[in-house]
């Protein structure tokens, strides 16, 4: 018996040396190719499992809907008819700003690049099928339709992992449009995204939008989410807000990470 | 146990894990093989399964082989001691085997996390329970 367990505990030992020495040689990038060779041949199966699950998962979400469908369209097309107003308005708003900035010699924004990137897993992190080979280095925000998801956490030869705003590390700088109020949004509890920094006398109503204010490397004016339920007490120093997202990420089979 | 068996079903589940569930599934199945059957299989499980996930998760190679390596060590240094036979156990030392994989692995450890990854465990201990029973039954017969 003892000297099973010997035997048990030098192979042990051993597997935990390999593990180390293995980690050290990924690190030192030795071998990567042959890490982008395996993703490569991976990831279209990852994706196929992936859009096969969520096709699974559309009938329930189907009978969700069903419930509370008639009264959400309508709420859609009241906000609908009220964003059109205020794209007009933003449109207006964009052509002065561009005057204003040459008129000033100020350089114009670069524009950005667009990085298509499907999604092939979803859990704590979002999973994409794009990484070094796409030109991703980490940090950038993924988006889709100009709204955030999150920024790249990880990145691999062929994929990439998403740090959500709902993930407890996730802080992004923000601002309200309409009311200028600046606050920074928060993850909390891996599922909830909260709008903090906020003073008590900030003008906040519901369904206000949150936007990047462009600050930590995030691009200005990417749609956060709606503001939603106060969370904090009225004594509290700084006001606490929900943000509720506007699309279901479950919904999107790609999104775009935007680089430079 | 044929390392290409254990690799092939690792790789299904660990693809099923990430992009299906969002939940490891190579954990639970290297800690319910742990209980059941003997050192040498376990931490070869781990080790092999460690390395695929890392392949699938584009993690570091090696650090998910260490992380399940570690926590089916602790299963077999301490869980074996009890008596693995009652279902407390089974339940404290899934509990116990998920959090060093998740601590070890860099993972975020939460309170639905870890209960659903030692429920995981629990459902993976009779499913290998049942396989190893249907497979071997001849066998213990014959020995009978």
């Amino acid at each position: 018996m003892r000297k099973g367990f010997s035997s048990s505990l030098i192979l042990f030992l051993s597997l935990v040396f390999a593990s180390i020495l293995l980690f050290l040689v990924d690190r030192s990038g030795w071998i990567r190719e042959v890490r982008g060779g395996f993703e490569r041949l991976l990831l279209p199966v990852e994706g196929a499992v992936y859009r096969t699950s969520q096709g699974l998962v559309t009938p329930l979400r189907l009978l969700r809907f069903a419930r509370s469908g008639t009264a959400r369209i309508a709420d859609l097309e009241r906000q609908v008819s009220e964003l059109a107003v205020d794209a007009v308005r933003v449109w207006d708003l964009e052509r002065e700003n561009e005057a204003m900035r040459k008129l000033l010699g100020s350089p114009l924004p670069p524009q950005w690049i667009y990085v298509p990137a499907p999604i092939v897993g979803r859990g704590d992190e979002l999973a994409l099928g794009v990484g070094e080979v796409a030109g991703i280095a980490g940090g950038e925000a993924v988006v889709w339709q100009d709204m955030l998801f999150g920024t790249v956490a990880t990145v691999s030869k062929r994929q990439s992992s998403v740090r959500l705003l709902t993930d407890p590390e996730s802080r992004i700088p923000v601002f309200v449009p309409r009311s200028r109020v600046d606050g920074l949004v928060e993850g909390r509890f891996g599922s909830q995204v909260v709008l903090t920094q906020v003073l008590q006398s900030g003008d906040l109503i519901e369904d206000d939008l949150v936007v990047t204010s462009g600050e930590s490397g995030i691009p200005r004016g990417l749609v956060v989410g709606k503001v939603g339920a106060v969370i904090s007490d009225e004594t509290d120093v700084y006001k606490e807000l929900l943000v509720e997202p506007i699309v279901d990420i479950g919904l999107i089979d790609t999104v775009f990470v935007i680089k430079g | 146990m044929s390392i290409f068996i254990v690799g092939l079903t690792v790789l299904f589940l660990a693809i099923l894990g990430k992009s299906a569930f969002g939940l490891s599934l190579v954990m639970p199945l290297t800690l319910a093989i742990s209980f059941q059957l003997d050192a040498r299989k376990s931490f070869f499980t781990a080790f092999v399964g460690g390395l695929v996930l890392s392949l699938v998760e584009g993690s570091p190679l090696g650090r998910e082989s260490l992380a399940l390596l570690c926590a089916a060590g602790f299963l077999h240094a301490y869980g074996r001691r009890f008596s693995s036979k009652h279902w407390f156990f089974f339940v404290v030392f899934a509990v116990l085997g998920s959090l060093i994989y998740l601590g070890i692995a860099g993972r975020r450890i939460g309170f639905w996390v870890v209960a659903s990854e030692a429920l995981l465990v629990v459902m993976f201990l009779f499913a290998v329970r049942g396989i190893r029973e249907r497979l071997f039954s001849d066998a213990i017969t014959l020995k009978v």
